[in-house]
């Protein structure tokens, strides 16, 4: 022991003895270690830190497959009390559905807030305790729309009542119903959807209360809650799913439509632990292999730092040659000596690991400022905890090892007899050819990460370029919410609403979209058409939206036959229906489309009419390949919120204002969530490539900094081992250039293995990546090229310093210092 | 105390062989004091390292202590080593970072000396060379003199049976050079092994026995 803080305290002074080294080296450290923490920081929120109720690993979700096949599908609230009476492997089972509420208050501007519909023994079961007032009991349950209360996450309490002591028992106002608050949750409950804020829950009997008319807690095809429950002691999971099995069987028999799927074979149940529930079962692969992806590129980054730090130790050993001689001469063993150095090593790279901290943490905070362009609120617990600092300590040990052994290897091996005779080293060319391989991976590396950074943002700048179907230029969104308001109402404001936007000045088209295009996702139904037989299993769902009137007009989208959506498709005159070219191409082969019909509630009808045939076009990705799709009128297809289109002829911010005024005018109560343009809009489309872009290109630039770094170090080394010989060779006529020449053909051939290395390796792992490329080849030659001449550009810099410095060596100095 | 039996040594430069040091037979006994002497490039400092086992790459037989050195593996040379020879370089060769006192501990703690008895024998060893005063200063302070006295304590401080010396006053002007000398004689007296390179005839007329060579080749013993 006492020995370990004899070499933790010569380590201490020796690192205080070199600060300009020391503070590279923890520099370095810092960035990388602190880019892998941030990274894990992520991944321990999003998957590894179990749900915060108690016992965690007695829970179990419970899906439903979806008709169309898939697992993890959603349930119903009837199956979900069947569940409930018939499971005996379960103590208890909870049921819940994120939905969102609009708050008013007294003259403040109406909120948005998110919350979830939950069974009255939801906090019972996960075994949370209020922080303040009390958590919901079963009779708060039962009969629907009885007991109006509301229990308030923290966060929320915090931010918008300023942690208000007294707000226990107070009414709150949602979707126009007053509630009253019975509890705060503690800090550490953030609901069940990860990352998403929560502000509130309400007990799933308020949702018709909320939603008139809707079916969710009578209708068995109603399914949109998810199920969670703890099994009962000295129950396994096998158990339960053996039960749960049995219980498919029996729905299925019972209720044979709703629990059929899309094959006509029986619906089945799949219960999976909590632990693989975090993050929702059908994204949880797409997550982990992007969490994957982040962890190997900011590995990358840390071995590049690894490395550089390395080839900094190695140079450090050869000036600590004559030290290492003298204690192996006075009895040190090789192992003792070893020990020491890494000591050393392991010191840098725990201070290393303490900044890194210290970035991850600062990195994180910047990623929660970040909001996404989807209307919610990032809530990811990204504190640090046990796992995370055991993560980052065992980081530091491991780099430290990394970069220490090697130099350590070598550095203990010194020719004894010539240092203590303080002749030069023998056995040079060695050390730095090892010197020089480290910088060759780390050129390799940079090279490979700064292409496909280089690659994606390409693919950003293709994306841009792609042809989406409709203008996006000089077009305003406004997305409005009439909650409260019954059909005819709403129509009937869709309609005031159009005439008097229209008649604003600077717009030269308006109408209204139910479902905007380029979300990532959307919306798809159950569709038959007329003189269309299926094949038995075939996938009859197709995309779908609605719109209002002069919609294709307004989006720029060519209709190449019929016509446009017009005021008179109204829920009196007959169904219609526009498609596009891919859904005529599909079901209507060889025939004129327009004028036939297609249902969407079953095969007996009622049938729309296809009134229009619009050219393809994207619809929920930009690299998507052209899909069915249709288009409903809004006005035949009521839905409570939808999107304002507005076409302006000059910038269309200038109108958010006097739109927002029109709104005002007709409603002040009517929520405006937010109006941004349709590139604004757009961005949401590009917001895979371009934080692929910015992760690779981010930490690209670091390891090219940190290779550049090496590429001096490792020619400044050079220069300064040859400094006699160069002063030899100018004594004997050399010119400028030729030193130049000499020491940059030294630090280019470096470059240039490593350049060469980088490339064979992007070849061959750039072509993961070619599903997340907009029109570009994996491979792509301007993009490999471009890079490599900016990474030799910037290595040749780095040559050029110490080159520069070595054309200025006095041959009588440099020979009268040997 | 060391017996050297057609010891050799040579660098290979192509397909020849550069002799350093040629069928070396050398006997020492235990309480000598021996100057080995010869121009430049003699071989003359070879030979120390290779009684002192830093050179490793010879041929022929070496005994020290009874103990068959060129059979030795490496862990037992560096214990026989450890426990029977101390050196002193011509630069010293103090170790920078550490104190007077923290010198003269470390060939301690590279034996595994407790740490009590470590700080008992260094105290004593300050005592012995009169450098209390100094204890806590590093070398960069110290004269050359006062170095090299550091490194001669230094190479007793295990209580070696040999002192291996190379050129010891090399880098030190005439009156610190006859201390350390005098100093040399000293110890020799009190019975310990002394062979040191030199290429002072006056140093020479310390020890009891001079050794010459040229070329690699003993030409006097």
């Amino acid at each position: 022991m006492s020995t370990l803080w004899r070499d933790l305290r010569y380590g201490i002074r020796m690192l205080g003895k070199s600060p300009g080294f020391s503070a590279v080296v923890v520099f370095s450290l810092a960035l990388g270690i602190g880019a892998n923490v941030s990274i894990f920081t992520i991944v321990n929120a999003l998957l590894l830190r179990p749900l915060a109720a108690a016992r965690p690993q007695e829970l179990a979700a419970v899906y439903t497959s979806d008709y169309s096949g898939p697992l993890y599908g959603t349930s119903s609230y009837p199956d979900y009390l069947d569940f409930r009476a018939r499971a005996q492997s379960f103590d208890g089972l909870v049921a819940y559905a994120p939905h969102s509420v609009v708050m008013t208050t007294n003259g403040a501007q109406p909120e948005r807030l998110q919350g979830e519909y939950v069974s009255g023994n939801y906090f019972d079961v996960f075994g949370v305790r209020a922080a303040q007032g009390r958590t919901f009991n079963a009779e708060e349950d039962r009969e629907a729309g009885a007991h109006p209360v509301v229990v308030l996450s923290q966060r929320f309490w915090q931010k918008r009542f300023d942690s208000a002591p007294d707000l226990i028992g107070k009414q709150i106002v949602l979707s126009n119903q007053s509630f009253t608050v019975i509890g705060v949750a503690p800090p550490q409950w953030r609901g069940m959807v990860r990352g998403l804020g929560v502000d509130f829950w309400m007990p799933m009997a308020m949702e018709p209360i909320i939603n008139p008319g809707s079916e969710m807690l009578t209708s068995r095809g109603s399914r949109g809650l998810f199920i969670m429950g703890r099994l009962r002691p000295g129950v396994t999971l096998e158990q339960a799913r053996a039960e749960f099995n049995v219980i498919a069987g029996q729905q299925r028999e019972a209720y044979t439509q709703q629990w059929s799927n899309v094959r006509n074979e029986g619906r089945t149940i799949t219960l999976l632990p909590e632990s693989e529930t975090r993050i929702m079962p059908q994204l949880r692969g797409a997550v982990l292999g992007f969490m994957g992806l982040l962890m190997a590129v900011v590995g990358l980054v840390l071995a590049v730092a690894c490395a550089n730090i390395a080839g900094l130790l190695l140079a450090r050993a050869t000036s600590r040659r004559r030290e290492i001689a003298i204690r192996l001469a006075l009895g040190a063993s090789r192992a003792r000596l070893m020990r020491q150095l890494l000591t050393e090593s392991l010191l840098l790279s725990l201070v290393g690991g303490a900044l890194g901290i210290l970035v991850a943490l600062w990195a994180t905070d910047l990623l929660l400022k970040f909001r996404p362009p989807f209307g919610v609120t990032l809530a990811l617990d990204l504190g640090l905890d046990a796992r995370v600092l055991g993560f980052t300590l065992l980081t530091a040990i491991i780099t430290g090892l990394a970069f220490g052994l090697a130099p350590a290897v070598q550095a203990t091996k010194p020719e004894l007899v010539p240092a203590l005779k303080d002749e030069g080293a023998a056995g040079g060319y060695r050390r730095s050819r090892l010197r020089s391989l480290l910088v060759v991976a780390q050129v390799a590396v940079s090279l490979l990460l700064l292409i496909g950074s280089g690659l994606f943002l390409r693919s950003l700048m293709n994306a841009n370029a792609i042809d989406p179907g409709f203008n996006p230029q000089n077009m305003l969104l406004v997305d409005v919410e009439l909650r409260d308001y019954k059909e005819a109402q709403g129509v009937s404001f869709y309609q005031q609403l159009l005439e008097r936007v229209r008649a604003l000045p600077g717009v030269s088209a308006a109408s209204w979209s139910g479902e905007l295009p380029l979300q990532l996702q959307g919306s798809r139904r159950g569709v038959r058409f007329e003189g269309y037989q299926p094949q038995p299993g075939e996938d009859m769902e197709v995309a779908f939206s609605s719109a209002g009137p002069e919609y294709f007009r307004t989006m720029g989208i060519t209709l190449l036959r019929g016509r446009d959506f017009s005021e008179r498709d109204t829920a009196g005159a007959p169904g219609v229906v526009v498609i596009n070219e891919a859904l005529a191409r599909r079901y209507f082969p060889g025939q004129d489309a327009l004028g036939r019909h297609l249902s969407i509630s079953g095969p007996k009808g009622p049938f729309l009419e296809i009134v229009g045939i619009a050219r393809d076009g994207k619809y929920w990705t930009l690299g998507e390949e052209a899909r069915p799709f249709m288009t409903f009128p809004l006005l035949q297809n009521y839905e409570g919120a939808a999107t304002l289109m507005i076409r302006t002829e000059g910038d269309p911010q200038s109108l958010v204002s006097p739109v927002r005024g029109e709104i005002r005018t007709l409603d002040q109560n009517v929520l405006v969530d937010s109006a941004k343009t349709m590139t604004e809009h757009m961005g949401l489309a590009l917001l895979p490539a371009r934080v692929a872009g910015s992760v690779l290109g981010v930490f690209g630039l670091v390891a090219l900094v940190l290779a550049s770094i090496g590429i001096y170090g490792v020619v400044a080394f050079y220069v300064g081992q040859r400094t006699r010989e160069f002063g030899i060779r100018v004594a004997l006529g050399a010119q400028a250039g030729d030193i130049l020449g000499l020491v940059l053909k030294e630090g280019m051939l470096i470059v240039a293995v490593g350049v060469a290395l980088g490339l064979a390796g992007a070849f061959a792992v750039t072509r993961l990546l070619s599903s997340f490329l907009y029109g570009i080849s994996p491979g792509d030659p301007l993009t490999f090229t471009s890079v490599s001449l900016l990474l030799v550009g910037v290595a040749l810099l780095a040559c050029l310093v110490p080159a520069r410095r070595a054309t200025k060596v006095d041959p009588m100095v440099a020979l009268r210092y040997e | 105390m060391i017996s050297l039996r057609n010891v050799e040594k040579f660098y290979e430069a192509g397909a020849t062989k550069n002799y350093v040091l040629r069928r070396i037979n050398l006997d020492v006994a235990e309480g000598e004091f021996i100057s080995v002497m010869g121009p430049s490039g003699s071989g003359k400092s070879t030979l120390l390292h290779v009684i002192g086992m830093h050179d490793t790459a010879w041929g022929g037989e070496y005994f020290l202590d009874g103990q068959p050195v060129h059979k030795l593996g490496k862990k037992e040379r560096a214990e026989l080593r450890n426990k029977t020879i101390g050196f002193v370089f011509q630069s010293y060769h103090l170790l920078d970072h550490l104190t007077v006192y923290e010198n003269l501990e470390i060939p301690l703690s590279y034996r595994d000396t407790a740490k009590r008895e470590r700080q008992s024998v260094v105290a004593d060893a300050l005592d012995r060379f009169h450098i209390v005063g100094k204890k806590d200063l590093y070398p960069t302070q110290l004269s050359g003199g006062q170095q090299q006295l550091v490194g001669v304590a230094r190479a007793l401080i295990a209580s070696p049976k040999l002192l291996l010396a190379d050129e010891p006053t090399g880098n030190l002007h005439s009156s610190q050079g006859k201390e350390i000398m005098e100093l040399f004689k000293r110890l020799n007296d009190e019975g310990t092994t002394i062979i040191q390179v030199t290429h002072s005839e006056q140093n020479a007329t310390y020890g009891s026995r001079i050794v010459k060579l040229e070329d690699g080749w003993i030409v006097n013993n």
